[in-house]
């Protein structure tokens, strides 16, 4: 993992991509539990204010309910009738009893049934068919009957379902006892509640939200259920074997278990109720969508910009990097008068600035060296040229020695004049390179010295085109060769026949110089040549000298070559560029 | 070794982060998680084979009286047997409720005798009497022309129009099915001509629940149907067109049952409960409301019903088949693939 190579370019690009992701989603993640939690705070208290209202309401009507009983019990014909069970009149009886039990219900928009039932089960009357439970109820104290024998004068709450069929269900009832004048107990009247009643007072708690309400007495009997109908009048805790009983059966306690925002139960005392709410989470589906939509649009919004920006952002990191790669690459190959594109003005823009301020410092510093050089180089040839004059001025002021001793005045004044003209023109131009007129003038000088030293031994020709004249040469390239010659070709051999013909003329068109300096005298082997030209010789400094200063001005092209053989007199081309 | 740092630096944001949502999501669920557990402690676990509509009221009414929390399961007869065939040491329930005597018989090893001070090794005591009769539909036959015999039953003119419910799964055809195999009976094996004729005559159509038996007759999808006197006389009060005919050669009474579990976890409520069903007033209730027969001397016969004495009863205690209902069934299962070769 260490050796993973990630370039700046992707590191840039993803930082940037995660710093626009992550905020939003954490600012997404707290909206959604800060909202949810307010909203549900939200949802539950006015739930529950809700629940609250709903189960007053509930307590008035049971109020209204327990009006409308005491009204039938104390009604004095109603114990009168229920005592006179003459089979005769039985009836005229029903009918009159259907009238007070109509009349007590005359103001209920929803009529609740009233039985009214006497203590043998005998006689039962209804406002509907008076259901069977009832006679089997009273028969044997069996539910409301065993709840209003043990109760006070107040009316026993029984919460219980009987069908009524095609009249529907009640799920409540409210039951007292009727008393005959001598306060006997006689007889039960019961009112027996619809659904539709107590289901009509919940719909106010829905306030928007799908939500199943379940209302169970304190053993888990359900009276009301919102969502699963068919749960009424069974008890929540059954179970089943059968998978498809087990699939009807949905209790509350499995209904929040598959899907549940919220729940909470209220209980009221007065009834003997459990109401249990449990709020679906799929109201919360819709806000979940939008903060999910908010995320989803959100992050990709600023995915998209993000990512626009990361890439241009990283491409300006990256490539003027990439940028100073290549031309440090090319740098390094040796190419030092490239410079480095690079026009941002921040910190890279800065390296880039100073990475080609340094370039240009190399390049001054470079040229400088080779100026080093060059000035160098010059000493050294000043240093080669300077070797000339002492080795001549030592033979000549010697020989002006020995003409003065043998008394010659003439040779020793031609001979200090002709000295005297040779430092002149050695001395007055310090430039390097004089004409070939001037050169000529040296030599001429110089050979005269030589003549009165050697004493005319030997015989000059000059053949020097006129053209050439006026080029101008390195001073003292000829004069070594000449003095070469007449020292070493026949100084001393005591020869007096000594010739020497120096040629110069324009080769090449008119670009080149070429000098021919030929002599008689005795000649080189062809050692002796290689010695000259490649070695250091101690005797013939001033040649290697003249060759060595030659390539050094011209290039290798140019230089001395020398033809010679032993006894057959020496040949020394001298080649050079006219300036 | 910098990229590495950076990576970790990286990784603990992001855990920082994925921590933070979770809380912020736990902390919220909290705040709406008050669901209240309710507590499991005494609650009285009943098993029953009953029908709900039986089990619900006296529950009701028992919880409302002692105020002892009660949790049933109710589920078919065989069902429950095979439940307490496979419960081995597990704890099931405290009370097994309903089913005929000779089938809880076989478990007599898991209960506990309900009254040990007098002496008494009384596992299962009869909770009521449920006498198995032919019911018809009024509508499709005549009073004439409805089978008196169990064997006219068989006879082949009620090919396709009688219902009866698998022996497997309900006790009253078991029961019925067991005095098909052991009537006329001359060989040292069981009847088996009968059940053939049977499985002729239901057409192999064999109706899963006893429910399906009374309703299917009801509804006029069967034209006779062997069931439950009770289950028909609350249709006959439902004001359906149903028929009652107590057979000639004899009328098999299931004696429901209840029993004690050995394993009971709450035997006081348990016993409070045998207690109750079996006292004056549930039974009195039942047959007023159930047209159940109880088992009670002192309380009557519903009125609607035909006196016990009036009726041939077979003595179910003669039954052999309760013994070998495995091998039985197995013969009945066989029989009834047979038949369905044959039909193809």
């Amino acid at each position: 993992m260490e050796n993973v190579r990630v370039p700046v370019f992707y590191r840039i690009f993803i930082t940037y991509i995660l710093c626009s992701i992550i905020p939003i989603l954490i600012i997404a993640g707290l909206i959604h539990g800060v909202s949810r939690n307010l909203f549900s705070n939200n949802v539950k208290e006015q739930t529950i204010n809700n629940l609250e209202i709903f189960h007053s309401r509930i307590h008035e009507r049971m109020n209204a309910y327990e009006n409308i009983i005491s009204k039938i019990k104390n009604d004095s014909r109603v114990s009168e009738m229920l005592v006179e069970t003459d089979e005769y009149n039985h009836n005229d009886y029903i009918n009159n009893m259907n009238v007070i039990m109509y009349q007590a219900l005359i103001e209920e928009k929803i009529k609740p049934v009233i039985n009214i039932i006497d203590v043998e089960a005998k006689h039962g009357y209804s406002t509907l068919l008076q259901p069977k439970i009832y006679f089997a109820g009273a028969k044997n104290n069996w539910g409301i009957f065993r709840d209003i024998n043990m109760g006070t004068e107040q009316c026993a709450i029984y919460l219980q379902e009987i069908d009524y069929g095609s009249y529907g269900k009640t799920i409540m009832s409210l039951g007292s006892k009727i008393y005959d004048k001598n306060g006997k107990h006689i007889a039960y009247v019961i009112i027996d509640i619809p659904r539709e009643v107590i289901y009509n007072e919940t719909r106010d708690i829905y306030s928007g939200l799908s939500m199943q309400m379940v209302m169970v007495d304190s053993y888990g009997y359900t009276l009301l259920d919102t969502i699963n109908k068919n749960m009424e009048g069974k008890f929540q805790q059954a179970t089943y074997i059968d998978p498809e009983k087990i699939k009807e059966h949905k209790s509350i306690k499995k209904m929040i278990e598959e899907d549940s925002f919220m729940f909470f139960e209220y209980k009221d005392l007065r009834l003997g109720t459990i109401t249990k709410i449990n709020v679906l989470s799929n109201f919360f589906s819709t806000y979940k969508l939008i903060v999910s939509l908010i995320l989803i649009i959100g992050s990709g919004f600023s995915l998209i910009i993000s990512g626009l920006l990361a890439l241009i952002q990283a491409r300006s990191i990256s490539e003027p990097i990439n940028e100073l790669i290549c031309v440090m690459d090319k740098v390094k190959q040796g190419d030092l008068s490239i410079r480095a594109d690079v026009r941002s003005r921040d910190e890279i823009g800065d390296l880039a600035i100073y990475f080609n301020q340094m370039l240009k410092k190399l390049n001054i510093y470079m040229e400088e060296n080779i100026e080093k050089q060059k000035q160098l180089r010059i000493t050294e040839i000043k240093m080669l040229q300077a070797q000339i004059k002492p080795h001549f001025i030592y033979n000549t002021l010697d020989v002006i020695k020995w003409s003065v001793k043998l008394g010659q005045q003439e040779k020793a004044i031609s001979v200090v004049t002709n000295l005297a003209k040779l430092l002149r023109l050695s001395i007055d131009s310090s430039e390097e390179f004089v004409t070939i007129q001037n050169n000529m003038d040296f030599i001429n000088g110089y050979l005269a010295i030589q003549k009165i030293k050697y004493d005319n031994s030997f015989i000059i020709s000059m053949d020097i085109q006129k053209e050439i004249m006026e080029c101008k040469i390195p001073r003292l390239i000829l004069q070594p060769f000449i003095e070469n010659s007449i020292v070493h070709g026949f100084g001393k051999t005591k020869k007096d026949d000594g010739k020497i013909t120096i040629n110069g003329k324009f080769v090449e068109s008119d670009e080149n110089i070429e000098f021919r300096i030929i002599d008689n005298g005795v000649g080189m082997t062809e050692e002796e040549i290689k010695a000259l030209n490649f070695e250091y010789p101690e005797n013939h400094i001033g040649i290697y000298n003249v060759n060595k200063r030659i390539k050094m001005y011209f290039g290798e092209n140019y230089g001395v070559k020398i033809n010679s053989s032993k006894g057959n007199g020496t040949e020394v081309i001298i080649l050079m560029p006219c300036i | 070794m910098k990229w590495n740092r950076a990576k970790n630096n990286v990784l603990i944001i992001i855990l920082f982060i994925i921590i933070f949502i979770l809380l912020t999501n736990r902390i919220s669920n909290k705040f709406f998680g008050n669901v209240q557990e309710e507590t499991k402690a005494n609650i009285l676990k009943i098993h029953s084979p009953l029908n709900e509509r039986i089990i619900q009221p006296i529950i009701k009414e028992f919880q409302e009286s002692t105020g002892i929390n009660v949790e049933y399961t109710s589920a078919g007869t065989l069902d429950l047997l095979n439940a307490l065939e496979n419960k081995s040491d597990k704890y099931l329930m405290d009370i097994m409720w309903g089913g005929s005597e000779e089938y809880l018989n076989a478990y007599s090893y898991l209960f506990e005798p309900i009254n040990p001070t007098n002496n008494s090794q009384e596992y299962i005591l009869g909770y009521n009497k449920l006498p198995i009769v032919l019911i018809y539909n009024t509508k499709l036959v005549s009073t004439e022309e409805v089978p008196k015999t169990w064997n006219e039953i068989l006879e082949p003119k009620w090919k396709g129009k009688l219902a009866i419910a698998d022996p497997m799964a309900s006790g009253s055809a078991y029961i019925a099915l067991s005095f098909l195999l052991e009537m006329d009976n001359v060989s040292e094996d069981y009847n088996w001509l009968n059940a053939k004729k049977l499985i002729k005559n239901i057409n192999g159509k064999i109706l899963a629940k006893s429910s399906e038996v009374y309703e299917g007759v009801a509804n006029g999808d069967f034209s006779i149907g062997i069931s439950m006197e009770e289950a028909a006389i609350n249709y006959i009060n439902q004001g359906k067109d149903m028929g009652i005919v107590y057979l000639k050669e004899g009328t098999p009474v299931i004696k429901d049952s209840i029993a004690l579990m050995k394993d009971a976890k709450n035997k006081d409520e348990a016993k409070a409960f045998i207690k109750f069903v079996l006292n004056k007033k549930v039974q009195s209730y039942m047959v007023d409301r159930f047209y159940l027969r109880s088992v009670r001397e002192d309380v009557g016969v519903p009125i609607e019903l035909r006196s016990i004495d009036k009726i041939n009863i077979f003595d179910a205690s003669l039954l052999t088949t309760y013994e070998n209902k495995d091998a039985i069934l197995t013969k009945w299962k066989f029989l009834l693939e047979v038949w369905e070769k044959e039909e193809e």
